[in-house]
């Protein structure tokens, strides 16, 4: 009986072996960051983390369990450092997301706090969050694999552990990342890391291309896709992303979490292609309807708002010159393209957010106003000045953005 | 349910084949069958319950009407009415379900009349069980039918394996198999190869067409949204479909015969190397062979095929191929396919005449000449899916476009750099190379890709030529039995090493089935 059997056995041993290879395969090379083995030189430059940030994220904030946390969309991610002194609770984390929405940022804030209860939060608003009309969330993202959303661990990490060993993408990945083991321009993660740091390949576009390439790559995605059909409320659940907003600040009261906003800081440039893709009023309509939130808020808690700063608008930090076509020399001091600033910015960012001076070079003090109802009629009254200034100061800026709206419209 | 769905491979196949057997050693045969049928209805049902009883309506009264046939005698009054009413019932209903929003949005395009209707969903695998009932049919009303038993019958349309996607099996080539006894024994090695060709294609479809599909798909979109495409693109786009199409195909063929290998019943060879073809008609004996063969014994040879002379056999063969490519989809990019290969199947029969008229014989061509012709064979058929792929009339002239070099020859600089002196003798031939790489390009790696699998298609054996030791599949021709090719080195045995390599094969195919979904953004 067994004899007549053999080669059916022999079948399954095939597969089981096969099986058995591959997930240790990706288990130990790890190309999503997700099972913590990291090795210099063998598989820290992990580039297919990069479009797998939302499940890193989801892990990561398990296995380091912070008490603190910087939140937000990419912006955060690259400008802002866990390692400011000014954080009092530790551990601290960076979770960040590409494009991460209202509602991702209010998932992840539960899950982390259903992980360790949260002290210090620092969150990074940007207009982008707020897009609502494509859904509530993007690509990646998946409810099933928060704490919040399930204490159990075999339901909310088995699905994951099975696609992340047994997929013939991440077999591919695993390959893909031990051949560029040594490609430094790569996003990385430390060993025994769960942070992802991407300022090394940003430092190898500039060298590439040149500070301008990148910003002008840039402004076409968010005028091409990113910008495009923006609109607040979702057309799935037909929930607003200001509702989602209400509730994180609803939230962090509950958890009596201490909790700090700030929209985030943007290049001119990145203003102007608001503009241009006809969604100024709607940028003005963003920032009134948050801080009237904030308020709100603040009117039942006894008037004790939520701190928030605005470090957007048109100064001298964010109208930084953009070096010429094809420089690869110069580098930017605070920014690396329209939508994203160094951390030379963030360390002032925070110094600010968090009460401590610890930044050099130092901004001047007109970069980061505390908002609220009182000043935010002046600050956009300001922010329509500066428009119309820096479009005029700045023409060629202005028009090579034109142009490439104009080249997507056809 | 899906061949390539986790459902279908760890649930219901292990415990359709588990019952399936049990019930057959048990000696309960007809209970076996039963398992079998409400096993391929329940796979049927499993989209949309509600399109059960169109399938099982259309048993009912088909196998009716076979009864009658048999019971009536042929050539009679009566017996051409009961066919005529039968192949026309059949007809509506296809024609209703797969072809009446078309009829209606054309009709309203022509005379301008603005008729509602709304969209009807396409019933799964409608063209297949209508074609295999209208063929029963038409040979019960020619006398080639046996007193078929009812659930027998039941088994032959809506046996899972083939009931999707075919292969479309003849009556003649399923009834007999069911009667077999030694179907109903289990057999280890008859599930062994059944499971390797099964393994092989979902292979073909999992990692390789799902694979390929990234470079299809955003260039045929690109190109139906109006984009123009530069010569590579276009290539690109043109050639990864073409190979897309063929993996993800004769590898469902292959599942299909795989799968009901195991049942131990053999199914018609459905492809067999169709791109190794040297000319047209080479082609379709090779592609989608079952619907070829519907489609002469049932529409080219009812017409009068070649009896009635060459023109009138131009005729017939257009007619056949233009009803071909209506069978494929309702709309006119379909049409046009198979207005294409109608057109190539008559100057591949002209062109036959005048070799043998000038040669006195039909002439054989050197290596060269075999090479020349499987290479203009091959960019034929690409040209006629690049109609078949795109959704508008306009998006594949974009493609055929930037096939032809009429937007410009692009590559990017540093590819330009990489190729050295080839760069700049492509250079001096007119090529650009820019800064930035054209939208569609997806780096070298891409064509590597296309080229290793051009190199596969061509160059190893088929799943047939690898398991041809044990006849993994019944000839669709009779004249042209499945080749052997002796000495063959990739040649799949029962040995326990072959067998552990088709083990490793599933677990790999498998592991395609499953993607970590992802995020991509410009930032990285």
């Amino acid at each position: 009986m067994r004899n007549r059997h053999k080669n059916l056995r022999y079948f399954s041993l095939g597969f089981v072996v096969t099986a058995m290879f591959v997930g240790i395969l990706n288990w130990t090379v790890d190309p999503y960051g997700i099972y913590g083995v990291s090795i210099e030189g063998v598989n820290t430059a992990k580039y297919a983390i990069s479009n797998h940030m939302r499940l890193h994220m989801a892990v990561a904030v398990e296995k380091i369990a912070p008490q603190s946390l910087i939140i937000g969309t990419s912006r955060a991610g690259l400008g802002l450092d866990e390692n400011h002194p000014g954080f009092t609770a530790k551990p601290v984390y960076n979770l960040n997301m590409p494009a991460a929405r209202m509602y991702e940022l209010l998932r992840y804030l539960q899950h982390a706090q259903a992980v360790r209860p949260l002290k210090q939060v620092v969150m990074g608003l940007d207009f982008l969050s707020f897009k609502a009309a494509g859904g509530e969330y993007v690509g990646d993202f998946d409810d099933g694999r928060l704490a919040s959303n399930s204490r159990n661990w075999a339901v909310r990490r088995l699905p994951d552990l099975v696609a992340t060993l047994y997929s013939i993408d991440v077999l591919a990945a695993s390959l893909g990342t031990l051949i560029v083991r040594n490609d430094t321009c790569l996003p990385r993660v430390a060993p025994a890391g769960y942070g992802v740091d991407t300022v090394a390949a940003n430092q190898c576009k500039v060298a590439r291309t040149g500070h301008r390439k990148m910003f002008l790559d840039s402004e076409q995605e968010f005028l091409l896709d990113l910008y495009a059909k923006y609109d607040f409320t979702s057309r799935t659940s037909g929930r607003s992303s200001f509702a989602i907003f209400r509730e994180v600040l609803r939230f962090a009261r509950r958890h009596d979490i201490d909790l700090r906003l700030a929209i985030l800081p943007v290049h001119a440039r990145q203003l102007m292609v608001i503009d241009i893709a006809g969604l100024w009023p709607a940028y003005e309509r963003w920032k009134r309807t948050v801080v009237a939130i904030v308020a709100e808020d603040a009117n039942e808690h006894g008037g004790n708002a939520y701190p928030m700063w605005d470090f957007s608008g048109f100064n001298h930090v964010s109208t930084e010159p953009v070096p010429g076509p094809r420089d690869n020399k110069n580098q930017m001091t605070w920014f690396w393209e329209s939508s994203h600033f160094k951390k030379s910015l963030g360390n002032y960012l925070l110094d600010r957010v968090l009460g401590t001076e610890t930044a050099a070079p130092r901004p001047k003090p007109d970069v980061g106003v505390r908002i609220n109802t009182a000043n935010i009629e002046e600050r956009l009254r300001d922010a329509r000045a500066g428009k119309r200034d820096y479009q005029q100061n700045n023409r060629t800026d202005h028009t090579e953005i034109v142009a490439i709206k104009k080249d997507i419209d056809g | 349910m899906l061949f390539n769905s986790y459902v279908f491979v760890f649930a219901f196949l292990p415990i359709v084949l588990a019952v399936f057997y049990l019930l057959g050693q048990s000696g309960g045969r007809r209970l076996a069958v039963t398992w079998l049928v409400l096993a391929s209805l329940f796979f049927y049902g499993w989209w949309n319950p509600a399109n059960l009883g169109l399938i099982l309506a259309s048993i009912f009264f088909n196998f009716s009407l076979g009864l009658m046939l048999n019971k009536t005698e042929r050539g009679t009054t009566k017996a051409k009415s009961i066919l005529a009413f039968g192949v026309a019932a059949n007809l509506v209903s296809i024609g209703y379900y797969k072809y009446a929003n078309f009829f209606v949005d054309n009709a309203n395009f022509v005379l301008d009349a603005g008729w509602n209707f709304d969209t009807i969903i396409l019933p799964l695998a409608i063209s297949f069980f209508t074609f295999q009932q209208i063929a029963y049919l038409v040979d019960a009303y020619a006398g080639e039918t046996s007193e078929y038993n009812f659930l027998h019958y039941a088994l032959f349309v809506t046996f899972f394996p083939q009931l999707i996607a075919g292969p479309i099996v003849h009556h003649k080539e399923m009834l007999p198999q069911f009667e077999f006894g030694n179907i109903y024994k289990f057999a280890s090695n008859r599930l062994l190869i059944g499971a390797t060709i099964f393994a092989i294609g979902l292979f073909k479809k999992t990692v390789i067409a799902d694979g390929i599909a990234v470079y299809a798909t955003p260039v045929f979109f690109a190109a139906d949204s109006g984009v123009e495409l530069t010569f590579v693109e276009a290539w690109t786009g043109a050639l990864a479909y073409t190979f897309q199409l063929y993996f993800d195909f004769s590898g469902y063929s292959d599942m299909a015969i795989g799968l009901a290998r195991m049942f131990g019943i053999r199914l018609p060879l459905n492809f067999f190397s169709p791109y190794k073809a040297n000319n047209i008609i080479d082609f379709w004996r090779r592609w989608h062979m079952t619907l070829s063969r519907f489609l002469r014994d049932y529409v080219y040879i009812p017409l009068g095929g070649s009896r009635r002379g060459p023109s009138r056999r131009h005729v017939n063969l257009m007619i056949t191929m233009l009803l071909g490519g209506l069978w494929h989809g309702a709309g006119w990019t379909f049409v046009i396919w198979g207005a294409l290969h109608g057109t190539y199947l008559v100057i591949n029969h002209g062109f036959n005449h005048v070799r043998v008229e000038v040669f006195g014989r039909p002439a054989e061509g050197g290596a060269a000449g075999r090479a020349v012709a499987r290479v203009v064979t091959f960019v034929a058929v690409v040209v006629g899916w690049v109609f078949f792929r795109a959704e508008t009339f306009p998006g594949a002239l974009a493609v055929l476009e930037g096939m032809a070099g009429m937007n410009g020859f692009v590559l990017p600089q540093q590819v330009g750099a990489a190729l050295g002196p080839i760069g700049d003798g492509l250079a001096a031939m007119g090529w650009q190379f820019t800064a930035e790489a054209p939208a569609h390009f997806y780096g070298m790696r891409s064509i590597g890709y296309l080229a290793l699998l051009m190199t596969i298609i061509w160059y190893l054996p088929n799943t047939y030529e690898i398991m041809q030791r044990y006849r993994p599949a019944m000839e669709v021709y009779a004249h042209s039995k499945i080749p052997t090719i002796a000495g063959l080195r990739l040649q799949w045995r029962l040995t326990p090493g072959w067998a552990a390599v088709g083990g490793a094969c599933a677990c790999i195919a498998i592991l395609g089935m499953s993607s970590v979904s992802e995020f991509l953004y410009f930032q990285f």
